[in-house]
């Protein structure tokens, strides 16, 4: 079967729209929080992305194993995937 | 709009936000080449020691019968280096150095007897980064960042740059983030017989927008959608694929890939000290892939000193369209790679984090994490990692 088979997804269907209209939902319910009340915000358990080295660790792990991994459009160094 | 327009757009909006935005706001003596600003500075080094142990079966692999799955256990030992540089207030440079020593049984099993297979590759494999990334705080709200890597393996070079750039409003209660990556992959193409025919390289084009939202005084929301377009030859090129005349074959693989992927994350804070994160992935691509990932961490303060972190993982994916464990040799695409196949993968992962109180510096941190990571299609691999991070 070749890969042409399947309609290809366009870039305006479900990720981009999703993410359009989760933004807009985001943004509708939300207000300003103020410096002084984001004390908890602050702790390095609340970070909502992962250190460099977390990060790299988990791409080496999953990008290697998985089809679906990657495409994120973050930035990350080549290699052959060889393992 | 066409992918390469859309990364265009995105070159334009992380280069509106870099230039544009913040011209009002600088000052002349906020240059970052005032002789009397800080001296450049060592701000913290980490590093760490990442440990791979790998088992499973794969029908790509020739370590095994003919035929049948071959074996795909290796052993990776990783370390790695990440050093944060600081400039005054303004200027932030990161600099990431992971080298790998890989051990694996799939290439290994290569003929070895051809006179051009894929020599030291096969057995013991040395690779190596560098990726740096600066960052320039144009202003309070305004952040821009240029990175650059390289990549070397023994028959493997890759190059990689990238541009940019944040912009947060309301208090910094919203910030928006857009950037654009390429890199270029060159390197030399190995038949699944270990026989080598010149080089070959590969380029991937990619973009991605964000979105991160502070909700309450304890939840954060994170919103990304990233698009990346791949080009050359998307394959290691020695892959196996078994034929219905019981030979061997290589992958037949189409020559360009879009894939798209979009992610959410939460992370609410818990009124015993602790932080709840979700992550969800949707991923899809013209191959035929679909994949939804799901992700739960669970952090718990136990002093000021010591957090402890639990989590769990599930990846489901639809393989791609043309995976077959046995193919006919009639020139249609064909691969036997586990990792393009229909599967579901669970991890689950425990780390600690203890800070220990340091008088000449800063802090003095240190780290140890396992992850144990298996699927339905015959793998498994255990992670350990410790690290030790340097605060000035």
């Amino acid at each position: 079967m070749s890969a042409t088979n399947r309609p290809t997804p366009s870039p305006c269907s479900s990720p981009l729209t999703l993410t359009l209209a989760v933004s807009v939902l985001l943004l509708a319910g939300c207000t300003a929080v103020p410096q002084n009340r984001r004390v908890h915000l602050a702790d390095p358990m609340m970070s909502v992305g992962d250190d460099p080295i977390e990060t790299y660790r988990k791409q080496k792990l999953y990008n290697t194993r998985e089809g679906a991994a990657g495409g994120d459009g973050a930035a990350s160094g080549g290699g052959c995937g060889c393992q | 709009m066409s992918p390469s327009r859309f990364v265009s757009a995105l070159v334009a909006l992380a280069a509106a936000l870099l230039v544009l935005l913040p011209v009002a706001g600088a000052r002349a003596d906020e240059s970052i080449f005032d002789p009397n600003r800080d001296k450049l500075h060592l701000d913290s080094f980490d590093l760490a020691l990442t440990g791979y142990s790998q088992r499973g079966n794969g029908y790509q692999s020739q370590a095994g019968p003919p035929g049948g799955p071959g074996s795909q256990a290796l052993t990776v030992w990783e370390p790695i280096g990440y050093f944060v540089l600081k400039k005054g207030q303004k200027l932030t440079i990161r600099i990431l150095a992971p080298f790998d020593m890989v051990t694996a049984a799939s290439p290994n099993a290569i003929d070895k007897t051809r006179t051009d297979t894929i020599s030291q590759a096969s057995r013991q494999n040395e690779a190596g980064s560098i990726d740096t990334s600066v960052t320039y705080d144009v202003s309070k709200r305004t952040t821009g960042t240029f990175r650059g890597g390289i990549h070397l393996e023994e028959d493997f070079r890759s190059w990689n740059m990238g541009l940019a750039g944040t912009r947060s409003f309301a208090e910094d209660n919203t910030t928006i983030a857009a950037g654009a990556n390429q890199i270029y992959d060159w390197f030399d193409r190995f038949d699944y017989r270990g026989l080598r025919h010149a080089r070959t390289q590969r380029g991937t084009t990619s973009g991605f927008v964000s979105l991160t939202q502070i909700l309450s005084p304890t939840t954060v929301g994170y919103l990304n959608y990233g698009l990346t377009e791949q080009n050359g030859e998307l394959g290691n090129t020695w892959n196996a694929v078994p034929l219905v005349s019981n030979n061997y074959g290589g992958e037949v693989l189409p020559q360009h890939r879009l894939r798209h992927a979009f992610v959410a994350r939460v992370a609410q804070w818990l009124p015993w000290n602790g932080a709840l994160k979700g992550f969800y992935r949707l991923y899809a691509d013209d191959w035929g892939i679909v994949a939804h990932t799901l992700e739960g961490q669970l952090y718990q303060r136990f002093s000021s000193l010591f957090y402890a972190r639990v989590s769990y993982r599930f990846h489901t994916q639809r393989g791609v369209d043309f995976f077959h464990t046995v193919a006919f040799d009639d020139g249609n695409f064909r691969t036997a790679d586990s990792d393009l196949q229909s599967f579901d993968a669970h991890s689950v992962g425990l780390s600690g984090t203890f800070t220990v109180p340091q008088r000449r510096i800063k802090g003095l941190e240190m780290q140890a994490a396992y992850e144990r990571y298996f699927r339905t299609n015959d793998l498994d691999v255990n992670v350990f990692t410790w690290r030790t991070g340097f605060r000035f």
